[in-house]
């Protein structure tokens, strides 16, 4: 069964955690979904990691809601410990709020330029390596 | 990656030598169902998925790249969760039974992207998803998540069969029914269950 479940809407971001893990793991290890509603086939599926977008949609004239932490808490209740996942977002409040839930591994997008994305994949890859063990 | 596109006629031509069985295939399968049917009490659907399950390990690699018999091996897998959530199991407990509901959605998504297209399954995971929501309010847990199971199974519907229809609760409508005439195969139908009432809400 793949080890990692990423739930992104963003294809660029989608490509920056795919970056981050490159050499870490098996394409066949990873499974990208592009919203919550798709993650929903996944809930009954135990995974290593969970890497998730805070908000959701990105489509141009809906007002994006944090149903990343609506997820993670779902995850959560199927015994899943907040250590094992990921919050990526841009918006700071939802990372707060992340963090506050007790989801350690918050990861603040900043603008996807390389510089940024460099650095956050180094961070993400530091992340996901002892989850993976 | 999970985003799946409808199959399109050239797809489809394209597809159906892939999903049809070949000869062995055929074989392999009548032989599959006769095992299964001479191990397995025919109500025991439990032990019918771990069947399922097992025999999806020993077929692994046995046709090559060929993928049919995976694709349909999944998708019995997902039909049988949702046959024991829908009538077998209906002393569990909602939040169990919902589960059962997302293991069916979950096998259903797999045997489509077995082929990376969404097809007629689709129909049956738009149904599945439905149920987990259904039994998942049932079980007080009315949030994100369900909305999320009734946001696929609506879009599921729309992917598939277009966006000129409305979903009504009671019997299939008969237009619905010949839209869903477009299919891979024989062995779905769009409505598997509907000779057998659904469970008032």
């Amino acid at each position: 069964m793949p080890k990692v479940l990423i739930v992104e809407d963003d294809s660029s971001w989608q490509r920056i955690h795919l970056t981050a893990l490159e050499g870490i793991l098996e394409k066949s290890d990873i499974v990208v979904v592009s919203s919550y509603e798709d993650a929903t086939s996944r809930l009954v599926v135990e995974y290593a990691a969970y890497i998730l977008d805070g908000e959701f949609p990105r489509q141009q004239g809906q007002t994006p809601q944090r149903l990343g932490i609506g997820l993670a808490e779902e995850i959560h209740s199927r015994s899943v410990p907040y250590d094992r996942i990921i919050i990526a977002s841009g918006n700071s409040s939802l990372l707060k709020e992340a963090r506050a839930l007790g989801i350690e591994k918050i990861y603040s997008k900043g603008s996807p330029m390389i510089e940024a994305g460099e650095r956050d994949i180094q961070q993400l890859a530091k992340d996901l390596k002892p989850l993976l063990r | 990656m999970t985003q799946l596109k409808k199959v399109n006629m050239d797809d489809l031509q394209r597809l159906k030598p892939i999903v049809k069985f070949n000869s062995a295939e055929s074989e392999y399968w009548k032989d599959m169902e006769r095992r299964r049917d001479a191990q397995v009490n025919k109500e025991d659907y439990r032990v019918r998925i771990a069947f399922y399950k097992d025999e999806l390990e020993v077929v692994h690699g046995r046709f090559g790249d060929r993928i049919a018999v995976e694709r349909r091996l999944k998708y019995a897998i997902g039909h049988s969760y949702e046959w024991l959530g829908t009538h077998v199991e209906k002393e569990l407990a909602p939040i169990e039974r919902a589960k059962l509901f997302e293991e069916a959605v979950f096998w259903y998504q797999l045997s489509d992207e077995t082929i990376g297209f969404l097809t007629d399954f689709a129909l049956r995971q738009s149904e599945a998803c439905m149920g987990a929501a259904h039994y998942r309010r049932l079980g007080g847990l009315e949030n994100e998540v369900t909305k999320g199971f009734i946001q696929r199974g609506t879009s599921l519907l729309v992917r598939v069969l277009g966006p000129n229809f409305t979903v009504v609760t009671g019997d299939m409508p008969k237009s619905l029914e010949e839209k869903a005439d477009v299919k891979l195969e024989e062995v779905v139908t769009l409505y598997l269950f509907k000779n057998k009432s659904r469970e008032s809400t």
